[in-house]
Parts: structure tokens; sequence; C-alpha cells
């Protein structure tokens, strides 16, 4: 029993260590196929004088770049380009805030695009609820302990700013002009009360929107 | 007993396999689209909507007009396009079960009496959450859409603005850029600088390549550096825009007067001579004949 441990042990830190990939690297004396792909499934659907093949659960796909060389892995990834948009936390909380801190709250927002001209990420509305009247759009570039504001910072390779500025819709947050995968944009909403802020819950609804740049 | 570790190893993979799926991501397919309908007649605009998730997602179907930034970036907003009322659906939400997708259609119906010319509206999916808290954030995915109304297209691009906002050290120089046509144009920019007695002295790219839409501005903001020129004197900056599938060059000429360090401390101390000069004149003692 204790050798069947050891051996799983092994074998698991093994696993840990190499991602597994469930791919397979080709090679001749010219040519180098880093990885072939796998489909789950797909049809092929005719009408008159065309026929279209689909693909179905395929993978690896994608796009590698070196700003040189691009790969558009993936069949249906070579005839369209696509974009996506992962929210890792669509509920955030401040919690109670005070005049003694500036309260802040963390969300991240991550977009592919294999748009060639890359993509925009930008606050498409923010909208305000609650009993209380909405905060103080921030001022200056910094919410600050004591002094009644609202903003967002945002932090990644492609963020577009680095200080704090107003929730407002149309804020581009983070863009790219190039194709990217997986372009990672922290999300810091920011919160802060002065002694004459009145008491009441707010809350607010932030719409993110994402698309390919022109 | 030995085939046990063999089997938790693989299983192992698996799991692995299965967690480096992505977390939540939704996505829309393809990125940008290009319709040319005559007016009076209809479009039919399909987009893969994939929910790469591990639940099931609702999607509500969206349509916005699109306009371009002052830095060229495409902002979304109802009510900004006339082309918005002309795209309908029939489903308006749909449900995308876990790791699969869908397709969202939308018709695009042109009114008989629309002049000819080019429309970007963002079609789309926004992920209905149920969002509690403080702050409650959902996303939206847009395919850009370029809608040409099929008819005379006419590419105009005019400078609106051209200007030093200093001159001192490097000049700073800010452009605006208005698309008055009716057709969105791609273009690049480059700015010259010539002496006064016309010879080039130096060129610079401010923007390779870009595509502004009809009634987009764009600002360009950027420096020239001033310590690769010698000689002082007069230059002629000019900001040369080049666009359109038409191939169009516009030039707009900005007149800087340059002084290296070197020229104003030489100028100084011509004035102190002279001054001096004079001043040793005025001053110098008188010699009286006899």
């Amino acid at each position: 029993m204790k050798k069947f441990l050891a051996v799983s042990l092994i074998l698991l830190l093994f696993n840990l260590a190499v991602p597994t990939n469930l791919l397979a690297a080709m090679s001749s004396t010219d040519f180098y196929i880093y990885a072939d792909t796998i489909d789950a499934g797909g049809i092929l659907s005719t009408g008159g004088e065309y026929s279209v093949q689909s693909s179905l659960g395929e993978s690896p796909v994608g796009v590698i770049s070196d700003g040189i060389y691009e790969i558009r892995g993936g069949y249906q990834a070579m005839e369209n380009g696509s974009i996506s948009l992962d929210i890792s936390s669509s509920s955030l909380n401040l919690g109670t805030l005070s005049t003694s801190s500036v309260n802040s709250v963390d969300t991240n927002a991550t977009v592919s695009s294999d748009a060639s001209t890359g993509y925009v990420l930008s606050i498409g509305s923010a909208i305000w609820a609650g009993t209380g009247v909405p905060f103080s759009d921030v001022i200056g570039g910094t919410v600050t302990t004591g002094t009644e504001a609202y903003g967002i910072a945002v932090s990644g390779t492609e963020s577009n700013f680095s200080d704090d500025q107003a929730v407002t819709s149309s804020l581009v947050l983070a863009s790219s002009t190039v194709a990217i995968p997986n372009s990672i944009t922290v999300l810091t909403f920011k919160a802060a009360i002065s002694s004459t802020t009145l008491a009441g819950s707010r809350s607010q609804t932030v719409s993110l929107s994402a698309s390919a740049n022109f | 007993m030995k085939t046990r570790p063999l089997f938790l190893y693989i299983l192992l993979c698996c799991i692995s396999a299965f967690f480096c799926l992505p977390a939540g991501a939704f996505s829309i397919s393809p990125t940008r689209i290009l319709a040319t309908v005559d007016p009076g007649d209809s479009e039919i605009v399909r987009l893969k909507i994939g929910n790469d998730s591990l639940s099931t997602k609702i999607f509500h179907l969206v349509v916005v007009g699109v306009k371009q930034g002052l830095q060229g970036e495409p902002v979304f907003k109802n009510g900004i396009d006339a082309a918005e009322s002309w795209v309908k659906f029939n489903e308006n939400n749909l449900i995308v079960p876990a790791q699969s997708g869908t397709e969202a259609v939308f018709e695009i119906k042109i009114p008989k009496q629309v002049y000819s010319g080019t429309h970007y509206l963002g079609l789309g999916v926004e992920e209905k959450n149920l969002a509690v808290g403080t702050v409650g954030v959902s996303g939206k995915i847009f395919s850009l859409v370029n809608l040409k109304v099929a008819g005379n297209a006419v590419e105009s691009l005019q400078t609106k603005k051209f200007v030093a906002l200093t001159t001192v050290g490097d000049w700073q120089c800010e452009a605006d850029l208005v698309n008055v046509g009716n057709v969105e144009v791609p273009y690049k920019v480059k700015a010259e600088v010539y002496n006064w007695r016309s010879k080039k002295l130096s060129s610079q790219s401010i923007l390779e390549k870009s595509v502004l839409i009809p009634q987009a501005q764009r600002v360009l903001q950027f420096t020239i550096k001033s310590d690769q020129f010698f000689w002082p004197g007069p230059r002629d900056v000019n900001l040369v825009v080049n666009y359109g599938l038409t191939n169009q060059t516009a030039v707009s000429t900005l007149r800087v007067w340059y002084w290296p360090v070197w020229s104003v401390v030489l100028l100084i101390l011509i004035a102190v001579i002279i001054i001096v000069g004079i001043g040793y004149w005025k001053l110098r003692p008188k010699k009286y004949e006899l």
C-alpha cells in the first residue's frame, strides 16, 4: 500500500510540474509542426453548389504570435475571427465604508481576440441604484482617504490608464492593436467617503463592452 | 496492483485537462462583418455565440450604433445611428448550455429612401447575470458590422486643425482629422519638415495605418525632435495624410521658427558686442583739433 501511495505521489507531482497537453509534435528535416488538433465532431453541410465542413469540440484553438508570425489554431479559427470575454467575478462588494480608509475590490476581465486589429474593452454603461445618493466621481486621479470619491483603476499589459478614473460609459479600460490571446485586465473599483457623506446603501451595475478594433 | 497508480495518473491527466478549459468566457464570431446592401433590400447576419463556461448562460441580443472616439477606438451607444432601427431579431433570449454554442440571427432591412454611405453597427450579446453586491459587473461582446448602403461613395478627409502646442525644445504638435465623406477611409499620416529653401530635412511616420469612419474625428498628438536640425531659421512642418481607396493626399503646413540654444547664445553675444561697441563709440574720448 505504501508503494502504491509513493508511486501515486510521484506521478501526481510529475503531473503538476508538466501540464498535460493532448497534443503531438511532428517534425521532418524541413518542417516542425508543433501540434495537431483533436475534434469531437462536426458535420458536412451541403446546399446545391456549396458545402461546408463544421467542427465541434476542437482543441487546441486560438492565436499564437511572436510579432512576425501568427498561427491561428483550429479549423474554424482560420476562417472566422472571434472575440471572447470572461469576467472572473460579477458580484463585487466594497463592504462598509468609513472615513479612515479607501475600500477597493477587484475583478479580472480576460479578453481573447484573434481579430488582426486587436480589441477594445470599455465601459458600456454604469448605472447607480440603491437608497443613497451616488458617490462623487474621483477627481485628480486618486481616490483618497477622507474625501468622498468613487473610481476605477486598471492594471495589465494592455490597460489604458494608470490612475483612478471616474466610472463612466465609453471609458476605455484596455486595448490592443494586434490579435491577442488571454489579455487579462484587473479592474479595481475604489470608494472613499468623507464626514459629510450621507448614509445609505449604494450599488452600481457596470456593463463592460468588448469588440474588435476598427 | 501496479495498474492502480497508472489508472490514478490517467485520471489526474483527465482532471488537469478539464481545469485547463476557460473559466467562464463567452465568445462571438466573426469579429467583423462587411455587408453591402441596396436600398430596399435586406441582409441576414448570423453570429456564432459560444459559451465556454461550465454552466448554462442566458444572453440577450443587443444592437447599438458605433461611433469613433478621438483616439480611434470604437464607442458603442444607442441612438447615434439611424441604422440601429433597421436591424430586427426574433429571439431575444438565447439559452446556451455549458461548453456549447448557438447562432444569433439578425435581419438588416434597408429602407428604400436611404442615401448611400457607410454605417457602423455593433451586433452582439449581453450576458445576463443577476449580479448582487455593491458593484455588479456584466459583459457584452460585439461584432463590428460595416454596413454599406450601395450608391455613390465620397471619400473626403479634412485636417480641421494643425497647431504647435510648444516649440520650446522638441516640437509638440496636435492635429485634428475629420472624415466628412460618407464612407470610412483607411489612412496614414506622416510629418515632413522643410527648410526655407523647401528642402526636405526630415520625415517621420505619425500613424502607420488606421481607419476613420464617416463623421468621426481623430486627434493626433506627436513630437518632432528638434535636435536633429542644426541651422536656425523658419521650418515648415507638413502634415501629409494619405487616405482612401482613391489614394488622395491632404497636406497642411505649420510654420515654426527654430532657434537652437547655440544660436540664441550667439545672438545674445552679438547683441552684447554691438551694445558695448555703440557705448564705446558714444563714450570714447573726443579729440579736439587746435
